[in-house]
């Protein structure tokens, strides 16, 4: 009885629990590695190692340290970068002559690996924040100014000609039409930007920096501290994720009428 | 003698062609950076802040391209660059297609792969350069290895969502006229799923090409990462620039290249396709 009872548990919840159980085996199967198939600590660093030294650097106040460092550099860098983006992509929205002499340019930085800069910037603005910062602000502009563009330009035009038939001026027409239903493209944009701002926070601090994850990561690899490495890597998973729900819930809070396909 | 005069429109209907504007707009801020760097440099700021450590004129850009090709350099790190990024994308291709496909078909296969799948795309793979050095050394393979975690997974989650949307009545169409599963297969299932695994490989590239030069900071002896990295030590910002010049045509040459296979394997997508691809959106 029993048995078919947990059979039928299983089954209405099935997804979850192979989900889990998923995660579960590959931890397993990685400390298992870790314990009795690769004795090299500098190579396989199983769950165990990397929580231990979780554990360790927390207990130096090393994790709060490079956390707020790396947080600071994402979170300046993205704010600038989600207001820049947004009003050009406005601008470019509302003027074609604007559109048609700033698209080259902005077409070729998108699509430009921007954080090769980054040592250039670092020799122009120092070791300190405000080189990560620019990096950052370069990294999340681009995905927001095209999504704001695609948004604005893609408004539904009865909605439009519905407020101007009851004669709504130009700019009742964009604060209470156009604004509002390009917000959840922006609001993409800006899940797109996430990704992107956090890969040039922690290359920026490659190149030279003095705190931050991706100072905790290069400067733990460089040492062969591998377990200290894996810290820094999950960590950033972890701060990635919480960000792109985050915008993610706010999303829906905002603009409940649109489903997201990102 | 009212006449109606009919006024010429306020921006001539040639400047208004995005194509004329854009070449224009191109030239002119070219033109416009080359005279700011040669205003900068005479007043005192510029050796007062030694702006020359990282900053170049579109001239000094050319000329670096000129000393790095005729020395050979550019032509052994591209050559380099190259390579990882062919190994690193066959890879992804070979494993993510095959992955995505049996995700697709097999709830139970996605079931325990998805959570892995999703957690490793959502960690920034960047990150995990330097530990693949770690792990592999320096040379071709840490990088491609790099290339192959950016690339893969655009790939594999493409592939999904394209088998699982194939249209399910040509599938019956198929069968319905006595098709075997393979027919179904390869007449249906991997035509009508083309559009999508080419659209992932497309947003790879712009992966790959950041992985090739991240990997190549940490372990590497060549590759344009590596020459942008060198030079950038040296305060020699005219290499750097070419470096991303070079990426960037590179980046923009395998997109139109991708562009162009998709229309040939599946040209009656070739419609729905310029419908959607008119905006800017590039990624």
């Amino acid at each position: 009885m029993t048995m078919s009872l947990l059979a039928n548990v299983y089954r209405a919840h099935e997804r979850k629990f192979d989900a889990a159980l998923s995660i579960l085996l590959g931890l397993v199967i990685w400390q298992l590695v870790d314990a009795f198939l690769i004795h090299n600590p500098l190579v396989a660093v199983g769950p165990v190692r990397i929580a231990e030294a979780f554990v360790r650097l927390s207990a130096r106040g090393e994790i709060g340290r490079h956390v707020y460092a790396t947080f600071v550099e994402f979170i300046l860098g993205f704010a600038v970068g989600a207001v820049v983006g947004i009003a050009m992509g406005v601008v470019m929205a509302l003027n074609r002559a604007v559109k048609n002499v700033v698209n080259p340019w902005v077409t070729i930085a998108y699509n430009a690996p921007v954080i090769l800069l980054a040592p250039l910037f670092i020799t122009a603005l120092g070791v300190g924040i405000a080189s990560k910062i620019v990096i950052v602000l370069i990294s999340a502009v681009f995905p927001v100014l095209f999504n704001t563009y695609a948004g604005i330009t893609t408004v539904d035009a009865r909605l439009v000609e519905a407020v101007r038939a009851f004669g709504g001026t130009p700019r009742q027409v964009f604060f209470k039409v156009t604004l509002p239903s390009s917000v959840p493209m922006i609001m993409t944009g800006l899940r797109l930007s996430v990704g992107r701002a956090i890969v040039g926070a922690i290359v920026s601090e490659f190149f030279g920096s003095r705190a931050g994850i991706g100072y905790l990561i290069s400067a733990a690899s460089e040492s062969f501290r591998t377990a200290d490495a894996f810290v820094g890597v999950a960590l950033l998973a972890i701060g990635g994720y919480v960000t792109f729900e985050g915008l993610k819930l706010a999303e829906r809070k905002i603009a409940p009428w649109y489903e997201s396909k990102v | 003698m009212s006449v109606a005069v009919k006024s010429a429109p306020l921006i001539p209907v040639w400047w208004r062609s995005p194509r004329l504007s854009g070449t224009l707009s191109v030239l002119a801020g070219i033109a416009i950076w080359q005279l700011f760097y040669d205003g900068l440099a005479r007043t005192h700021y510029f050796h007062a802040y030694a702006i020359d450590r990282f900053f170049v004129s579109p001239w000094q850009i050319g000329q670096s391209f000129v000393d790095l090709y005729q020395s050979g350099e550019l032509v052994r790190n591209c050559y380099f660059s190259f390579l990882e990024f062919f190994y690193g994308f066959l890879l992804a291709i070979v494993v993510g297609v095959p992955f995505g496909f049996f995700m697709a078909t097999h709830d139970k296969i996605n079931n325990f792969l998805d959570p892995w799948v999703s957690s490793i795309y959502a960690t920034p793979r960047v990150a995990l350069a330097p530990i693949v050095v770690v792990w592999f050394g320096l040379g071709i393979l840490p990088s491609s290895l790099i290339v192959f975690l950016g690339a893969v997974f655009p790939i594999l989650l493409n592939t999904y969502t394209g088998i699982k949307s194939v249209r399910q009545n040509l599938v019956d169409v198929v069968r319905a006229f006595g098709g075997s599963p393979s027919q179904v297969f390869l007449k249906v299932m991997i035509p009508d799923a083309t559009p999508a695994i080419i659209a992932g490989m497309r947003l790879a590239v712009g992966r790959a090409v950041i992985g090739v030069v991240v990997a190549e900071l940490f372990g590497a002896e060549a590759g344009l990462g590596f020459m942008v990295y060198l030079y950038s030590q040296r305060f020699m910002p005219g290499p750097v620039f070419v470096g991303i010049v070079v990426l960037v045509i590179f980046g923009i040459a395998a997109f139109v290249a991708l562009e162009k296979l998709q229309r040939w394997l599946s040209p009656w997508y070739a419609y729905q396709l310029q419908q959607r691809v008119q905006g800017m959106e590039m990624e």
